[in-house]
């Protein structure tokens, strides 16, 4: 929140991730929030004590919805900062699980090399997907990446060789992650890897596009030709935005085999891949922002809307669709509203609020900077 | 002849697998002829088709395999939509118009009517038909839905009661989208769209699975009766016990034993289907081609400002793409769930598989859908006998589709005018 008479005159200031001190105060005080949330969990050190506000199941969604927010974030650097639509996100995430699993399970590498080596490998599936877009864009490309989405499980779960077991169709279990000889397996120890990660990751994007590379980016969404006069190469920071895009789903899915534990293709599908498109779009496209929005308003639906609506749902169905059995259809509405609602709430920003909340909380700070003088 | 081999496998093999290929391929035309439709008129890749494959295909299930007993809130919830639907239908307007000529009495309609009545007078010969031709399409119009509505609710012919069904539920799940989802976002960027179709998936998805549950439904039109099992009781009578599902009617077979060394067998249900969507991919192209309503979404396609221009009401245009897309849709999920059976796994996944045939075939192009579905479909059994059951489904088609997007991104027959990078 920014108030009135803040006035950016070069472009460094325009810039600045704090502008002022107030900004800087929100950030130190997220960050202090989130950091301390897991000691007041069971397991905390305050909640040894007695003091634990925070369920261990809120640390589980939390983590979750912490790897989600890095795969969404290199997803925002395609889709929101480049312009390239890709439909693979998951297929990414999956050689990034994989490649991370076997490193570190099998060749023995510990975790903290073997993720940015999962990452990196990850990135060079992505760049070879990414060169489709030497050849095609717009519509095309984003079938070019279905056809990742198709091929890469394909290939993984049907690999037989002796170099690397990846264990067909029913997957790997994966070790937890170590690091300097400490395991973290407990839902506080993972909270706080991802959150560690995910910032860092979060603030090397932010970071990227307010350089030149994240000019060049934004310059070839809102015009590749224009940007190919400016003496943009396209094709290469076209390529290079898969590329990080991919890294940032393979440092995603390292993560999440070392939480799960457990890896399968069938963890990776299609739906996945759109889910996170979705969640990108409803947060907002090419603001820093958006991610964070569209993670947290997914979490919104599935852990706390869901029940809202199930319990309207079953006092009414049994009713209505007479021919179902009263247990069956509970077991459906479990399994339905999720789509159902998701759909629906997508299809909703995307009538209503197709630029996401992040734009609609940009225009609630102008309108609080312009105080007393603005409509909205 | 009997033991040439090609590429290792027998002749016989090679031959049964290229037809069983274009047997699944007519299906995809369907399915691919749908998706070009839309593209064409709405300027919207439909990647929601599979949803409205499998929501066609459990509503003929639904109206086939149950009797109008066991469900009245289904069929008394149909024929209101039926109701609403024919008076729409028959009008072809809003329901204010209706309303405006039927029903109020204000002196603009007496103006009209003066008008009309006055044109008419002018020009002398009028027959009875074009003088009467509101009460005329109203009481043909009443006759065939009363006729439809016998048929929905009788219990001698399900096949026909599930034909209407569908028809109808297809219809109104087109409109519905159309209306609710794809209008909002005329103008918008490619990006919108896409999404809007995939969301509409995803609504699709979540209310098939309430309403239906997760359970696999076949259509039992090509198998054998079920037979009862039931046993004997002390007293004499019997008690059943279940049902085990008969097994598949058999194939029908071509004669080549003689120079081929084994018949070729053409599976009941792919054959019926492959008649059925060829029929119906004829129907709609003779639409398209010779009628002034597939000139008109035609020119719509074309260029819908223009279309505008000349007096097409664009957006009824839509309306009407849309709903008979979704009857498309329908008929190629109820011919899935006569081949194998209709769950979440597979019918959804044809779509899927059929976007690259769209591709091969060209965006634009009518007979691109034709032939891309044929060579897809083969591609996919040839893979299935030479690589491996699990690369024909996942893979083979997604192959073809990465190299069509690298040599020829425009497809077989479609307009050169990609933005090539």
């Amino acid at each position: 929140m920014r108030p009135s008479g803040v006035y950016s005159t070069d472009y460094i200031e325009d810039q600045a991730i704090w502008r002022t001190r107030v900004d800087y105060f929100w950030t130190v005080f997220f960050a202090v929030v989130a950091l301390s949330l897991p000691l007041f969990s069971a397991s905390g050190v305050f909640g040894e004590l007695g003091v634990r506000f925070v369920p261990e199941t809120l640390l589980g969604i939390l983590t979750d919805g912490g790897i989600l927010l890095i795969s969404i974030v290199g997803l925002n650097l395609l889709l929101g900062y480049t312009g390239q639509i890709s439909l693979g996100q998951a297929a990414f995430m999956m050689v990034g699980a994989y490649s991370s699993a076997v490193l570190t399970r099998q060749a023995s590498i510990p975790f903290i090399f073997a993720l940015p080596i999962a990452a990196v490998v990850t990135g060079l599936v992505g760049l070879v997907f990414g060169l489709a877009s030497l050849r095609v864009k717009g519509f095309y490309l984003a079938m070019a990446t279905l056809a990742a989405q198709f091929i890469i499980p394909w290939a993984i779960s049907s690999y037989r060789g002796d170099f690397v077991r990846l264990g067909g169709d029913t997957g790997l279990t994966v070790d937890p992650a170590r690091i300097l000889g400490i395991e973290l397996n407990t839902n506080l120890e993972e909270y706080y890897l991802v959150l560690v990660v995910a910032i860092v990751m979060w603030i090397l994007a932010r970071n990227m596009v307010r350089t030149r590379l994240g000019r060049a980016w934004i310059a070839i969404r809102d015009n590749d030709l224009a940007a190919e006069q400016l003496g943009i190469n396209v094709f290469r920071y076209k390529v290079l935005a898969f590329f990080m895009s991919a890294i940032y789903a393979g440092v995603a899915g390292g993560l999440l085999a070392h939480v799960r534990r457990t890896i399968s293709p069938a963890a990776f599908d299609i739906t996945e891949s759109i889910e996170m498109l979705g969640m990108l779009v409803i947060g907002g496209a090419g603001f820093p922002l958006g991610p964070l929005f569209g993670v947290a308003f997914f979490l919104f639906i599935e852990r706390w809307f869901i029940d809202f609506a199930r319990d309207i749902l079953i006092d009414i169905l049994p009713s209505i669709l007479t021919f179902r059995e009263r247990e069956a259809l509970e077991a459906s509405l479990l399994a339905g509203l999720p789509p159902l609602l998701f759909g629906s709430f997508l299809a909703i920003f995307l009538i209503f609020q197709p630029r996401g909340l992040a734009y609609r909380w940009m225009i609630i700070q102008a309108a609080w900077r312009l105080r007393p003088f603005s409509k909205a | 002849m009997a033991d040439q081999e090609i590429f290792g496998q027998s002749l016989v093999n090679v031959i049964q697998f290229t037809i069983s290929g274009l047997l699944t391929g007519g299906l995809y035309t369907l399915v691919a002829l749908g998706i070009v439709v839309i593209n064409k008129a709405s300027g919207v890749f439909n990647f929601a088709h599979g949803w409205m494959m499998f929501i066609g295909g459990l509503l003929f299930w639904q109206f086939y395999q149950n009797p109008p007993s066991d469900q009245m809130v289904f069929s008394v919830g149909f024929l209101a939509a039926v109701f609403i639907l024919s008076v729409i239908g028959m009008m072809g307007m809003s329901p204010r118009i209706i309303w405006q000529r039927f029903f109020a009495s204000d002196d603009k309609q007496g103006e009209a009517k003066s008008l009309e009545s006055s044109r008419e007078s002018k020009e002398g010969d009028v027959s009875f038909f074009h003088q009467n031709r509101t009460i005329i399409t109203l009481v043909v119009g009443t006759i065939l839905w009363l006729v439809m509505i016998y048929l929905f609710i009788q219990d001698s012919e399900p096949i026909l009661r599930g034909v209407i069904g569908a028809l109808v539920g297809t219809t109104l799940i087109g409109l519905l989208i159309e209306r609710f989802t794809i209008r909002p976002l005329l103008g918008q960027p490619l990006l919108t769209a896409i999404l809007m179709t995939l969301a509409v998936g995803f609504m699709l998805q979540g209310t098939i699975q309430i309403i239906w549950g997760e359970q696999a439904r076949g259509i039992d039109i090509f198998r054998e009766p079920p037979t009862i099992n039931s046993i004997p009781l002390p007293d004499g009578s019997y008690m059943v016990v279940g049902t085990t599902p008969g097994g598949t009617l058999p194939a029908y077979p071509i004669r080549t034993k003689s120079w081929l060394g084994r018949d070729i067998l053409l599976e009941r249900s792919l054959t019926w289907g492959f008649g059925i969507s060829v029929l119906a991919f004829g129907t709609f192209v003779i639409l398209f081609q010779f009628t002034s309503l597939g000139l008109a979404l035609r020119a719509t396609a074309e260029n819908q400002v223009l279309a505008q221009s000349v007096g097409l009401r664009v957006r009824l245009l839509l309306a009407v793409a849309w709903a008979m897309v979704a009857v498309m849709a329908g008929i190629a999920g109820s011919i899935q769930g006569t081949a194998s059976a209709l769950s979440a796994e597979t019918v959804p996944f044809i779509a899927l598989l059929v976007f690259p045939a769209v591709l091969l075939g060209g965006l634009e192009s009518v007979t691109g859908a034709l032939v891309g579905g044929l060579i897809i479909g083969i591609v996919q059994k040839l893979s299935a006998l030479y690589i491996s059951d699990k690369a024909s489904i996942e893979m083979a088609p997604y192959v073809v589709l990465m190299i069509v997007l690298l040599f020829r991104p425009e497809g077989l027959f479609g307009q050169q005018r990609i933005d090539r990078v």
